[in-house]
């Protein structure tokens, strides 16, 4: 048993070779245990218990595949290790060239209003910004993406923010969408920076309480993650319900309408906030759209790649095994529903690049907002 | 935001290893003033990223400055050009983040009178 | 690894994690057997930079003078401009900034010599292979003499070649720098071949060079004299052109009507020195004229003066009345057949035989030593057998090099061998044992990217021979040496083949100058970077001193590559590559000799999976930062 006097880990996982098990590392259930063999949960784990910091701890991404208790599973435990751990003395952000981190750290300097409110489509309703609201859309750096990638990949990601704001819409929502929103802090936990991470996280929650939100709703489930997972514990009276927007327009929406559609599309599996049932809210609002046809990936999937610090080889690796296995699928479609996910996917495929998957990639939120009618017949359907 | 105060500001200046600043006359007076400066030789202006220039105003530095050959005469020919891309999408990102865009300066030894377009 | 000298690494080994790979030289600099850094200096010509040039030359030809003027220049023969027009002429750039020294009185500083060593080195031989030795080891500080039979030093650079292809005061020049270095020669003094080298080791020298050449006329080919009834009478070229390479001899002898055998360089010489004498000269070669040894342009010099070339013709016997000689017995010859290594070999023509009528005849063909050294000469004309890396006989400590060696050869060759001997006894003398592998050896190397042709001038240049009727009466130098205007002209119509533009700019910045990186044996070797080329060293994997590694070609980590194509779609020198890895999927490496440093694919990698020595990221960032971290 885990000493608990020596360490401030509670509950540890289970150790009993579940998640890096298998004849082949592919076999196993962590998705980085595929191409990393060395990284074995349960390795890494005796080596904090006796006191050494396991630096390839900072491999996981998060992805909760390893556990059904989020608040036991490993990836906590990693970010926790993380936390201790501190920032590395050779750190140095290199997505990008450090563009993403710089911008965090100019958020953190707080040196004036942001101006990133400019993606917002014409027609589309938001809370004024001196008036308050329940419902806040957190869209996260997706306003900085389509500068820095918008052009170079083709899609920018501030779409997948505006489609939600059409289906929150449709369903009576005005979303409270801040001005000032700052970075969750996904990336400055990973690289183990606390003091970023708790000013970023006190910031966002400041601004929230300042606009009376009291539910944040994402389309991006790193956002989720870390809003919902990571910062209760560790930013103070953070008390906000955090809900994916697929779950929060099926609790929401019980009129939310589609047209008809003769597509057959990909979805991944359902991941650890579905019910163990298999239906998620993501299979539930598809499940409404007529003669669609709806093709579950295999099992084994993450919803998540990571953070921007693991923007690297093996990530690029786990992208397109999950993109092959969306094609194994036959779906000439897939369709992600986290927008971090979807970026880093088209961010792969980029024009000029190597192409070894084929399968379309669409946000699972556009999508939605294509296909969304107000037509009466289709209503409930 | 604040102003640029020359007698206090600092400002980061990346040069191409072929236009040292010290060769432009006119650039110590009229881009870097009074200012301290950290200048830093890259091979190319094409070294110099929208990452580069992003770290430079995360670190505080009230203007980033680029001192680069030319389009038309950068010896690696597309250098100059990617250098200037990344110029235009690091101002877009420092308008979106609330800074004045123009603290990104880029001068061109071949078009000092065009320079910081 | 093996290294050549300071300034260029030949690179052979694979290492553990390394990935080196051979130096892809230029053509010119790859074909030069004294390893002249030849883009270099037409490159510094071309910017006006002649006493650069001049001083680039010297570093590996201590005889500019001869080499500027009768080399056979194997670099234009590999020249990639050839295959557009005609090759630079290299040669004549060479020749042009050392007479611009000259002209200037602005004599380059003697390069320093190391601290004394306290050893004592003889060389047997002033000629070209004798005096680079000599050169090369006063550099590494020790003390030597070079002990000449004739009158002048210089060997065949003195006495061989004719005053209106080599004026012997230029030689004189380059000479003067060797001894400026403290280097001693003492004339008239031939060494006993018998206990010569005895003697001089029992006066405490610690090695013994012989470089005493192979200028004499040998007759014995095949083991007999290859002209039938024996060669009486005949006139060996070191003879002849003692007598004559600076003019009409004093006693007003005459050669008459000459004929001269032989196809090389030094037949040409005869040749032309025997027509400024008012000789009738017929000049018979056993191949087509356009096949012959020296270059066609100086083969058309001496037509326009006079030489009357037989070729395909071959000499039988010698017609003698008494003991004079007044005529030579030849045949015409006719293709036979193509040989392994695609040349024509000729057979004699059956009806072609006939006599020519002549006073003298001067044989070019064949060289041998004139003097046989007795537990050394083990070959058919008294040459001597060495490791043809260190230069070392039988005996230790005991060396050989130039003609002695391998027979009459160019200028170029001979140099060439001086420097590998000066290297051996440097090595003898340090104690280190000789090891075949640490010499340099060229690779062969296929394959040029070329610059632009339209954007170099076109019009060719070559340097203007003086009238004819001037030039074949008097032993001034025949051929002008170029201007200002058309030496740089000439040499901006290089095309800068090969992936380096040797421009030096990544030596500027370049913050450590020295490398570190291990052979297979897992040796820790220091190397000096070579000019403009960078090698693709990753930091990790070297054992000792990551902070000594100069990177100036970009690098990727392919633990960090996407794969993406962002930098093979930016880099126009194509020197980034996506392509499957077994391990990582696709990534990207660069192609280093393409690689030009410029860091543009580094700022746009998207997932920062480049990087370079030179502006690291790990660098920049700690620069912006202002060294906080």
């Amino acid at each position: 048993m885990p000493d608990k006097k020596r360490h401030s880990l509670h509950d540890l996982p289970g150790q009993c070779g579940f998640v890096s098990g298998g004849l082949e590392p592919n076999d196993s259930v962590c998705p980085v245990t595929r191409y990393r063999p060395e990284f074995v949960p349960s390795r890494l784990i005796d080596e904090a218990m006796s006191g050494w910091f396991p630096t390839l701890i900072r491999h996981c991404i998060g992805c909760e595949l390893c556990s059904p208790d989020m608040e036991h599973s490993f990836a906590n435990c990693a970010d926790k290790l993380l936390l201790q751990g501190g920032v590395r003395e050779d750190y140095m952000p290199r997505a990008f060239s450090g563009a993403l981190d710089a911008i965090v750290s100019i958020q953190l300097r707080n040196e004036g209003s942001q101006n990133r409110l400019g993606w917002i489509g014409e027609g589309l309703k938001i809370k004024a910004p001196d008036h308050e609201g329940k419902v806040a859309l957190f869209v996260g750096n997706t306003p900085y993406l389509d500068s820095l990638l918008g052009d170079e990949i083709g899609y920018y990601p501030t779409d997948e923010s505006n489609a939600a704001i059409e289906l929150l819409n449709s369903v009576g929502v005005e979303p409270v969408v801040l001005p000032d929103e700052v970075d969750c802090g996904r990336d400055r936990l990973h690289a183990g920076d606390r003091a970023a991470f708790i000013a970023l996280g006190t910031r966002n929650r400041d601004l929230l309480r300042e606009r009376g939100v009291k539910t944040i709703v994402t389309t991006c489930d790193d956002v989720r993650y870390t809003l919902g997972t990571r910062y209760p514990g560790r930013i103070p009276d953070w008390d906000f319900e955090v809900v994916r927007l697929a779950d929060f327009l099926v609790s929401r929406g019980g009129k939310l309408a589609f047209m008809p559609t003769r597509e057959t599309v990909a979805i991944q599996p359902p991941d650890i906030y579905s019910d163990p049932g298999g239906n998620d809210a993501v299979r539930e609002l598809l499940k409404r759209i007529p003669e669609l046809i709806v093709k579950t990936m295999a099992p084994g999937m993450p919803s998540t790649f990571g953070s921007w610090n693991q923007f690297d080889s093996y990530s690029k690796l786990l992208e397109t095994d999950y993109l092959r296995a969306a094609e194994a699928t036959s779906a000439p479609t897939l369709l992600v529903s986290g927008t971090t996910m979807l970026v880093r996917l088209l961010e792969g495929r980029r024009p000029g690049s190597w192409e070894e998957t084929s399968i379309k990639i669409k946000g699972f939120y556009r999508f939605l907002s294509e296909r969304h009618t107000v037509a009466e017949e289709f209503a409930g359907a | 935001m604040s102003a640029v105060d020359s007698t206090t500001s600092r400002v980061l200046v990346f040069y191409c290893t072929r236009q040292k600043p010290s060769d432009h006359p006119g650039f110590r007076e009229l881009v870097i003033g009074e200012s301290d400066s950290v200048e830093i030789e890259v091979p190319c202006s094409g070294r110099v990223g929208t990452g580069e220039i992003m770290r430079g105003l995360a670190e505080g530095y009230d203007r980033v400055i680029v001192l680069s050959c030319g389009v038309k005469s950068c010896v690696h020919r597309f250098g100059c050009p990617e250098a200037k891309k990344a110029m235009e999408k690091a101002r877009k990102l420092a308008q979106t983040a609330g800074l004045d865009p123009k603290r990104i300066f880029f001068y061109e030894a071949d078009n000092p009178d065009g320079s910081g377009e | 690894m093996t290294v050549n000298d300071s300034n260029t690494l030949n690179i052979h080994i694979v290492g553990r994690d390394l990935e080196f790979h051979p130096v892809k030289e230029s053509p010119c600099r790859r074909a030069c057997p004294a390893g002249i850094d030849v883009k270099r200096y037409v490159g510094q010509i071309a910017g006006g930079d002649f006493a650069g040039a001049l001083a680039t030359i010297r570093k590996h030809m201590p005889f500019p003078s001869a080499c500027g003027r009768i080399c056979i220049h194997p670099c234009e023969n590999e020249c990639a401009r050839g295959d557009i027009d005609k090759p630079i002429a290299i040669m004549h750039l060479k020749r042009f900034v050392l007479e611009y020294e000259l002209r200037s009185g602005n004599g380059q500083p003697l390069p320093e010599c190391a601290e004394s060593t306290g050893k004592k080195i003889a060389i047997i031989g002033s000629g070209p292979a004798g005096l680079t030795a000599a050169q090369d080891l006063a550099l590494s500080g020790h003390s030597v003499t070079v002990f000449e039979k004739d009158s002048t030093p210089g060997g065949n650079l003195t006495n061989a070649i004719p005053e209106f292809e080599l004026p012997n005061n230029s030689v004189a020049h380059d000479i003067d720098r060797i001894t400026g270095l403290g280097v001693k020669i003492v004339c008239d003094h031939p060494v006993d071949p018998e206990n010569g080298i005895g003697t001089l080791l029992g006066e405490g020298y610690d090695c013994v060079l012989i470089a005493s050449g192979a200028s004499n006329r040998w007759s014995g080919f095949s083991g007999k004299s290859w002209i039938e009834g024996g060669d009486t009478g005949i006139t060996g070229t070191l003879e002849f052109m003692r007598k004559f390479s600076a003019g009409p001899s004093e006693d007003e002898d005459n050669p008459g009507r000459v004929v001269v055998l032989g196809w090389g360089v030094q037949a040409l010489g005869c040749a032309r020195t025997a027509v400024r004498l008012g000789c009738s000269v017929k000049w018979i070669v056993p191949v087509l004229k356009n096949t012959l040894q020296p270059d066609p342009e100086r083969v058309k010099l001496a037509e326009e003066e006079g030489v009357e070339i037989l070729e395909l013709t071959r000499p039988l016997s010698i017609i003698k009345f008494g003991d004079k000689i007044t005529g030579i017995n030849v045949t015409g010859l006719e293709a036979d057949e193509i040989d392994h290594a695609n040349r024509m070999s000729y057979g004699i023509a059956p009806g072609t035989e006939r006599v020519i009528e002549c006073d003298t005849i001067i044989d070019a063909a064949y060289f041998s030593s004139e003097t046989s050294w007795p537990g050394f000469s083990d070959g058919p004309w008294n040459a001597i057998s060495v490791d043809r890396d260190t230069m070392t006989t039988s005996r230790p400590g005991i060396f050989a090099a130039g003609d002695i060696v391998s027979g009459a050869k160019s200028v170029v060759e001979a140099v060439s061998a001086g420097h590998r001997a000066a290297a051996g006894i440097n090595r003898y003398l340090s104690g280190e044992i000789a090891d075949i592998g640490s010499m340099s050896r060229p690779i062969k190397v296929s394959g040029w990217e070329l610059d632009d042709p339209s954007r170099t001038p076109s019009e060719v240049l070559r340097p203007k021979a003086r009238p004819v009727d001037e030039r074949a009466k008097d032993f001034d130098e025949a051929v002008e040496s170029f201007s200002v205007w058309e030496a740089t002209h000439e040499a901006r119509r290089c095309l800068l083949c090969g992936p380096c533009e040797e421009c030096s700019v990544c030596l500027s910045n370049c913050y450590r100058k020295r490398g570190t990186a291990i052979d297979e044996s897992g040796n820790s070797v220091l190397i000096r970077m070579p000019l403009g080329v960078a090698r693709g060293i990753r930091e990790e994997t070297i054992v000792g001193k990551p902070d000594d590694i100069n990177l100036f070609t970009a690098v990727v980590d392919p633990e960090r590559c996407r794969g993406c194509g962002v930098c093979e779609n930016v880099c126009e020198y194509h020197a980034p590559r996506i392509a499957p890895d077994s391990k990582y999927g696709l990534v990207s490496s660069i192609d280093i000799l393409a690689c030009k440093g410029c860091g543009t694919c580094i700022s746009m990698c998207p997932s920062g999976a480049i990087d370079q020595g030179v502006s690291s990221l790990h660098q920049v960032d700690r620069k912006i930062r202002g060294g906080k971290r």
